[in-house]
């Protein structure tokens, strides 16, 4: 590189240093118009405001979200806490009759020992009636009143006055299937396009052969 | 105005808050500095009034993201308006004739001669730095007309203090290629006229 190149670039350097400092100090107050900071004093206080706007609902969430905690809370414990009728258990006499043995008639249950007709009669079971009960947590007790899928017999007709042996001796219970017509002698509705149909019935028979009492199974 | 005392943090803290005359507090400190980097880097007054516009548009709105560990509010209101910029650039392809009248008025001087001289510097000058590559330019402009330290261009661009400097020693030395064309070129424009006279 002679001296003349190396004045050259000197000189050069030397007016883009010169043309940058004019450059710089031409423009150095330029500055954006008023416009633009009225325009963002609007958009400042807009935003601002909207800022306001959003901080109100937040503490309004949380309120709602208390009160919605208060409320599960009260519901739970009421749900612990409410009164519940217990469903009682429906009195059932002697479904099968091969629970019962000879001599000593016993219903399903064991808890209702039947000595005579009469007594039989007694404690004969009242047919099933839908019962109200209340269940907590949507658990279901097995001996609800739920309709059985089995015919339910209905109630022992005595069909003579109960003796004094049948006691001693005891009973029998014995499962026949009998003309539906027979229902109509007990004074039970029966459907007359149905009379010569069979109907399983239950017979008490004494010591002596005779029958006690009477109930039909299945209609 | 009011101006309003206070570091950085204080100043965004209040600005979250609501504070108008934080607000215009930054707006004076900071606006110049945007507006005078756009209007370099694009050489439209109406497209640095844009950038300055949404760059504050985005501090005031997203004001939680200044870090004062990263860096202070200069820095993060230039950066953001670096990015305005340089998004504006891309989509608008926005790359104005020069010697429009987008150039600032020179006050006259007791030298009208002068003035005129000087006047054509900053024409050619500020032509010259317009037909640079965008990296080159904005270090040119950084560094030497807002003063900025190579440390704090580097910061800005995210790049090396000595990608800065490299890249300044080139963009000055294509500055003094194009200013040496323009002269060329403004010299056989010269003969021209005198052959059309004579």
């Amino acid at each position: 590189m002679n001296h003349r190149e190396v004045e050259d670039q000197v000189t050069d350097e030397r007016r883009v240093s010169v043309g940058l400092a004019s450059l710089r100090e031409a423009y150095s107050r330029e500055q954006a118009g008023p416009s633009v900071e009225e325009q963002l004093l609007v958009q400042f206080s807009l935003a601002s405001n909207q800022a306001g706007r959003k901080r109100m609902p937040a503490s309004a969430y949380w309120a709602l979200a208390a009160a919605a905690l208060l409320l599960s809370c009260g519901l739970v414990l009421w749900l612990a806490h409410r009164p519940v009728i217990e469903p009682k258990p429906i009195a059932q006499g002697p479904a099968d009759p091969r629970s019962i043995r000879a001599g000593s008639v016993t219903a399903a249950g064991g808890s209702d020992r039947i000595v005579s007709p009469s007594a039989e009669i007694a404690a004969a079971p009242a047919p099933p009636q839908p019962k109200k009960t209340h269940h907590r947590g949507g658990t279901r007790p097995a001996h609800s009143a739920r309709p059985s899928e089995k015919p339910q017999p209905r109630p022992f007709i005595a069909t003579m006055i109960p003796t004094a042996t049948d006691a001693d001796y005891g009973l029998q219970l014995v499962r026949v299937e009998l003309p539906r017509r027979t229902m109509m002698s007990f004074g039970l509705p029966v459907d007359s396009r149905q009379l010569n149909t069979p109907v399983k019935a239950d017979l008490i028979i004494g010591p002596d052969g005779l029958t006690r009492a009477i109930r039909f199974v299945q209609e | 105005m009011k101006e309003v005392p206070g570091s950085d943090t204080e100043l965004v803290q209040r600005l979250k808050s609501g504070d108008e005359a934080a607000f215009q507090t930054v707006y004076s400190r900071l606006q110049g500095h945007v507006f005078r980097f756009a209007l370099h880097m694009s050489g439209s007054r109406s497209l640095a009034e844009d950038v300055v516009q949404e760059t504050f548009l985005t501090l005031i709105r997203r004001s939680d993201r200044f870090d004062p560990s990263r860096g202070s509010l200069a820095a993060f209101v230039l950066g953001i308006g670096r990015n305005c910029l340089l998004r504006r650039l891309r989509h608008d392809r926005n790359f104005p004739s020069v010697g429009s009248d987008e150039a600032p008025d020179v006050i006259a001087d007791s030298d009208p001669l002068a003035e005129l001289r000087r006047s054509e510097t900053v024409r050619q000058v500020r032509e010259a730095v317009l037909s640079l590559p965008l990296h080159y330019r904005e270090v040119l402009v950084l560094c030497e007309l807002q003063e900025r330290s190579y440390e704090e261009a580097a910061e800005l661009l995210g790049c090396a203090a000595g990608t800065v400097r490299s890249r300044l020693h080139r963009a000055r030395a294509l500055l003094s290629e194009k200013l040496r064309a323009m002269d060329r070129r403004d010299e056989l424009a010269k003969a021209k006229s005198r052959r059309c006279l004579a």
